[in-house]
């Protein structure tokens, strides 16, 4: 397989990341894990979604500098994230792939 | 989480401590600060939305969400750094034997855990038999240290099965008389009807402790404890009825509760609702209720439960003190209390300050104490009869824990150490071909740890059977929780460590030159020797137990021989129950059957004790009295040491005489002859001393006053003629059933009522103790002697070639082990007289510290030492020079 391959969790805190990089916040830990509580209703765990992000950032699909520490965090320092051209790609590539299938499936199937 | 805006408690706005200490301990250094930072926004965030408790609980568990794989492959990735970095330092003069063309994997590398396991599982099965030694010893201790772990859970768990128990309060009394302070559990019960005013106490309950009064059964009387109470005991307590109402308690005074238990002893079933029954001095009740044994201990143990309002009506007859509306009275009635609110204990204790009470002499203050904090108690309460263990108990039994634990992984040093030899050369291969030191110390502290889990398989066993033999611990249950089964596990971790700890150490220092150069040359270090050391200590201790088994065993002995000699077995007693008994007596006397009778509550020893203050020359003493019939002075034939017995004709109405005993005089007197015809001072009267008599010779030695109060005897002690013990019982009944139709006849025979056999409680404990330290002692040395035969095996195959008789091969290797319990005795033998003396102090002078005992129980140990060590050696004689010699 060519395409580097990435779980279900992945992609959607990949595309938090997305969301999230260009607001005031930033994307870190705590508000892709809010982002994504509220979208999918699913319970999410800060640790959880960093292990992600970790791995993620291993890849080369994010990248991430520390920075904004506010009073709230203890004075601790946040690790921001960036999405990459090769994150960019990814995305582009999923929802490429997702897009195919959908239109190869016949029209009834909708409704 | 209702919180209202006058709560004086601050929320707490900061994670739990422990969890961010877990944090910073299981998270990557590198990404510790960006977690917890995220973790704590988060945190504040979760206040605000559910609030500070909620908000803990739920950083509590994200806390421990970081143990997932990849956070902790992280973590040991980073220490293990740390380690490279870290170790060559230390170890550049050991390690390069070669440069390993790749570096060691780290110590907590999955792969080499599970190496060490293998490699731990084979090292037990190669070496069965000190597998199987190590195992049994500990398993045999954690035993011991499991029960003892119950017993402390129960203590914990006492009375948790309260509803709202941290709203629950127990009123204590401080009484100040003459400037000293004297704390009470107990408070007057007028000071409930106040308390019932205060707007935060939503409800109380009044509790009266009537202690023990006879339930009268065609069986004879059967003593109950009786608690009177009010129908809120049941909201307030988690006390629940199986059948009848609470309500019947205040509707009806003559309605009784019984418990279970109760109603088992006295029915044989507990569907008994409506059943009358009498109790002696209180009057006949109806059984309006059965009350649930509780799930846990509790301060409040109830066998029978009766209406506040029938000790109202039983006040008014007499029957008992009155003290309903008596501020002085406290001492037998308790007060309890539920909050509306668990913060409002503070007030509580606030608002009691304004109902201190003066009294005559003395004057009151009252307490709040929260049920949680009776048991273990932590402060010196007064009739506080069932608060159970108190810290001090608890500490002292973590202390047994801790000691036995250690005795028998000193089994697993010991033999450990004993095969350093066998395991030097494997040390030495694994250190060249790279190994650290830390992961010789992780193989050798893999295998204690397995061992102790293998043991902890054979200790449910030995629980099970061992809590029949300790007291009190019948109805000890295991519940097979989560909590239970992690804590034993934990248990047999923490002992597997602890045991392997100093051998892993040991071992891992040696160095590869040395072991792998010439085994039979080196001297390895002194610190093997240090299984010597450890054995001597075990069986000193087993000796200093052996001892107290034997000198308290020879003192039931003696004690037995003497009451069989002296208590003759044709005396019967016959408990007068507080009436008058002169007519009694002349009837009974006047029985065919009967040889002479005498009112008396001193019989060879005393039956019933009181209490005086005694003033001699300026000197006041406390010292125990006894009421005491002159005649059985006569009858019994006892020599008096000084001075003569009450003379026949005595004045009833003023106390003239007294006698003392032998260790009554020498408190009061420095020559214990003066004091005949001395003046005492008997609390204010004085009285002149008439006689010494001797010490009773069954019992303990008390200091004893001997008296003539007709109106405090007790007992009719009545001597029959031989072999017509059934004749005299029932002829003694039917002359007390004339007299006082109304109560039960109490006759027994006193040899068999008071003496029949049975094992002292010292003597069970002493003798368990002995018997598991022994033990493990012997299982330890069991495995010893076996190595040393093992290991000289050469040896001894020279030897016999040269001519030495089997005989003499034996003897060698058993004369090691015979200089290593002589040596055991040496302080086994003074330390066990240390704490036979300590022991004589509490139970009187008869403990026989001599000479004979000591002897006895140190041969006893040494015999059973030196069996097993022989067990062993006795192969020695049995080898074949050719076979052990061919290989070399």
């Amino acid at each position: 397989m060519s395409r580097t391959y990435l779980g279900e969790f992945e992609e959607l805190v990949l595309l938090a990341v997305a969301l999230l990089q260009d607001q005031p916040t930033g994307a870190y830990g705590v508000t892709i894990a809010d982002e994504l509580k509220q979208r999918t209703q699913r319970s999410t765990s800060v640790t959880g979604v960093h292990v992600v992000l970790y791995r993620l950032e291993e890849k080369g699909l994010v990248g991430s500098e520390l920075g904004g520490a506010t009073l709230a965090r203890g004075g601790r320092r946040k690790r921001l994230f960036t999405l990459t051209a090769a994150g960019q790609q990814v995305l582009r590539e999923m929802r490429q792939l997702r897009l195919g299938f959908w239109e190869a499936l016949p029209t009834p199937f909708f409704s | 989480m209702n919180k209202s805006f006058s709560d004086p408690t601050p929320q707490p706005r900061h994670p739990p401590r422990w969890a961010d200490r877990l944090l910073c301990w299981l998270t990557p250094t590198d990404l510790l600060e960006e977690l917890q930072g995220d973790l704590h926004e988060q945190f504040a965030q979760q206040v605000d939305q559910v609030g500070p408790w909620r908000a803990r609980w739920w950083y509590g568990l994200e806390a421990l969400k970081v143990i997932r794989p990849y956070y902790l492959r992280r973590r040991v990735a980073s220490l293990a750094n740390w380690q490279k970095e870290y170790l060559p330092k230390r170890l550049a003069t050991t390690r390069p034997y070669f440069t390993p063309e790749h570096l060691s994997p780290s110590l907590h590398n999955p792969a080499m855990i599970r190496n060490y396991f293998k490699i731990a599982w084979r090292n037990l099965w190669k070496n069965k038999l000190f597998s199987v030694v190590n195992i049994l010893s500990l398993s045999l201790s954690m035993a011991v240290g499991v029960i003892l772990f119950t017993g402390l859970k129960a203590t914990f768990d006492t009375d948790h099965f309260h509803p709202k128990l941290n709203q629950l309060v127990r009123i204590l009394t401080q009484e100040t008389n003459e400037g000293v302070q004297t704390k009470w559990a107990s408070a007057p019960l007028p000071l409930a009807t106040q308390l019932n005013s205060v707007s935060f106490v939503e409800k109380t309950v009044k509790v009266r402790l009537a202690g023990k009064h006879n339930l009268q059964t065609d069986k004879g009387d059967v003593p109950i404890d009786i608690k009177f109470s009010e129908p809120s005991f049941f909201d307030v307590f988690g006390f629940n009825l199986l059948s009848g109402s609470a309500q019947s308690l205040a509707n009806n005074p003559t309605s009784l509760l019984l418990t279970q238990k109760t109603a088992e002893k006295i029915f044989g079933s507990t569907n008994v609702l409506g059943h009358t029954v009498q109790f002696e001095n209180l009057g006949y009740y109806t059984v309006g209720g059965i009350i649930q044994d509780p799930p846990l201990e509790t301060h409040l143990p109830i066998e029978a439960m009766l209406s506040i309002r029938s000790a109202e009506l039983l006040e008014k007859k007499g029957a008992i003190s009155s003290i309903s509306q008596d501020w002085g009275g406290f001492k037998s009635s308790a007060i309890y209390a539920r909050l509306k609110s668990d913060g409002n204990l503070e007030q509580l204790n606030a608002t009691l300050q304004n109902y201190t009470r003066k009294l005559d002499k003395s004057h009151l203050q009252f307490l709040a104490q929260p049920i949680e904090d009776i048991t273990p108690g932590k402060i010196d309460l007064k009739s506080n009869p069932h608060a159970g263990a108190s810290w001090e108990d608890v500490k002292t039994q973590l202390f047994i824990i801790l000691s036995l634990t250690l005795l028998a992984a000193f089994n697993y040093i010991s033999l450990a150490l004993a095969r350093a030899f066998s395991r030097a050369q494997e040390v030495g291969v694994r250190k060249i071909i790279g190994a650290t030191r830390g992961q010789v110390i992780g193989q050798f502290l893999m295998e204690s740890t397995l061992v102790a889990l293998c043991a902890l398989f054979f200790t449910v066993p030995c629980v099970t059977i061992l809590a029949h033999y300790i007291p009190d611990m019948d109805d000890v249950t295991f519940t097979w929780d989560i909590a239970f089964v992690v804590g034993l596990i934990t248990y047999a971790l923490i002992t597997g460590l602890v045991a392997g700890a100093f051998p892993a150490w040991l071992l891992s220092a040696f160095q590869p030159i040395q072991v792998l150069r010439k085994m039979k040359t080196i001297k390895l270090f002194r610190g093997v020797a240090v299984y010597k050391a450890l054995i001597v200590v075990q069986f000193s201790v087993t000796i200093l137990f052996m001892i107290l088994v034997v000198i308290v065993a020879d003192y039931d002995r003696k004690n037995n021989a003497i009451i069989s000699s002296t208590v003759p077995s044709n005396v019967l007693t016959l408990d007068l129950k507080g009436e008058n008994y002169q007519n009694l007596q002349n009837e009974i006397s006047g029985l065919s059957q009967v040889e002479t009778t005498l009112a008396t509550n001193w019989y060879y020893e005393p039956i019933k004790l009181g209490k005086d203050s005694v003033t001699l020359n300026d000197k006041t003493l406390e010292v125990n009295y006894v009421s005491i019939d002159p005649r059985a002075i006569e009858t019994e034939g006892i020599r008096l040491l000084a001075g003569q017995n009450f003379p026949s004709t005595m004045p009833l109405s003023t106390e003239q005489y007294v006698l003392v005993n032998e260790a009554a005089a020498k408190v009061l007197a420095s020559k214990s002859e003066t004091l005949v015809g001395q003046n005492l001072l008997l609390d204010s009267a004085s009285v002149q001393v008439i006689g010494i008599l001797p010490n009773e010779i069954i019992g303990q030695q008390l200091p004893l006053i001997y008296r003539y109060l007709p109106n405090e005897i007790t007992t009719l002690t009545i001597k029959i003629k031989p072999h017509t013990e059934m004749e005299a019982t029932k002829a003694i009944q039917s002359v007390w059933k004339d007299h006082f139709p109304e109560k039960t006849a109490n006759l027994y025979n006193l040899k068999e009522y008071r003496y029949s056999g049975e094992i002292s409680g010292e003597m069970e404990i002493f003798g368990g103790s002995a018997l598991i330290i022994m033990i493990i002692a012997a299982l330890g040395i069991l495995g010893i002697a076996s190595y040393s035969v093992e290991t000289r095996t050469k040896e001894l195959g020279i030897r016999k070639v040269m001519g030495a008789s089997n005989v003499k091969l034996v003897w060698i290797i058993t004369k090691n082990f015979g200089i290593l319990m002589l040596i055991a005795g040496l302080i086994g033998v003074p330390a066990g007289l240390f704490c036979g003396d300590l022991l004589r102090k509490e139970m009187g002078s008869y403990l026989d510290l001599g000479l004979i005992n000591i002897s006895i129980a140190f041969a006893l140990v040494a015999i059973v030492g030196l069996l097993t060590v022989l067990s062993q050696t006795i192969r020695a004689g049995q080898i074949e020079p050719v076979k052990v010699l061919k290989a070399d």
